[in-house]
């Protein structure tokens, strides 16, 4: 992780800047979405990989303390995952770093089936919390 | 519909609002299948993406053909040791690759 940052440096010009997508250890939110509006969502208590993200903001401390770059600013967001259903979410889940994830896939689509029975078909959304992070090099 | 990831375009709002990507020369480290290289690259003057997913960033390179109004290239690299000469670039972009 370091490596990186070092090599973000090397190739990054005079004063330019570095960004950094990184998920955040906070509870997921999945939900069961009609007409593109939520109607059943549960938090999903625990991000179980929290040692990724705390390796990535171990190397990060240590640039800044080395003084390759400088922090200048961040903001959190919510990267939204779309799908049809809990099969394709858990595919979605397992190709992505999301795969330590607790994310009840049989509770989701029952819940989704259900709620699809006499209305519109009900589809799944799950958001995970980021922060973009914006660094200059020194 | 399928599998949709930021289908509201919040991360590519939030990117435009936090950085200039007019002009610039941009590497995105961890750029994947190019998800999110492509929706800003238009901005930029030309993007570098790498990835240690040869499937993945092959998928992109592919795309970015059917893309003429986009300058971007696609390598199969790591992070750790970029393929690119020092000074090189405007911004870099570490997509999760920490």
């Amino acid at each position: 992780m370091v490596d990186a940052l070092r090599e973000a440096r090397r190739v990054l010009k005079p004063r330019e800047v570095l960004i950094n997508l990184q998920p955040i250890t906070m509870p997921l939110i999945v939900e069961v979405m009609i007409a593109a509006r939520p109607v059943w969502a549960k938090e999903v208590p625990s991000y179980s990989a929290p040692e990724d993200v705390a390796a990535a903001e171990a190397a990060v401390q240590q640039a800044l303390t080395s003084e390759w770059f400088a922090f200048e600013k961040s903001l959190p967001y919510h990267l939204d995952i779309c799908c049809d259903n809990a099969a394709d979410l858990r595919a979605y889940a397992q190709s992505r770093k999301l795969s330590e994830a607790e994310i009840p896939y049989e509770e989701l689509e029952e819940r989704r089936l259900a709620l699809s029975a006499d209305r519109e078909t009900a589809r799944l959304r799950c958001r995970r919390p980021w922060s973009l992070s914006v660094y200059r090099k020194k | 519909m399928a599998t949709e990831v930021d289908p509201a375009g919040v991360e590519l709002r939030a990117l435009l609002e936090m950085v200039d990507f007019r002009n610039s020369r941009i590497l995105e480290v961890g750029a994947g299948d190019g998800r999110l290289t492509f929706r800003y690259a238009e901005e930029s003057h030309s993007v570098a993406g790498i990835d240690t997913n040869e499937l993945e960033i092959r998928s992109a390179a592919m795309l970015a053909r059917a893309k003429p109004r986009v300058n971007a290239r696609f390598l199969c690299a790591s992070g750790a040791s970029m393929p690119f000469p020092a000074e090189e670039f405007d911004i870099v972009l570490l997509a999760s690759s920490l």
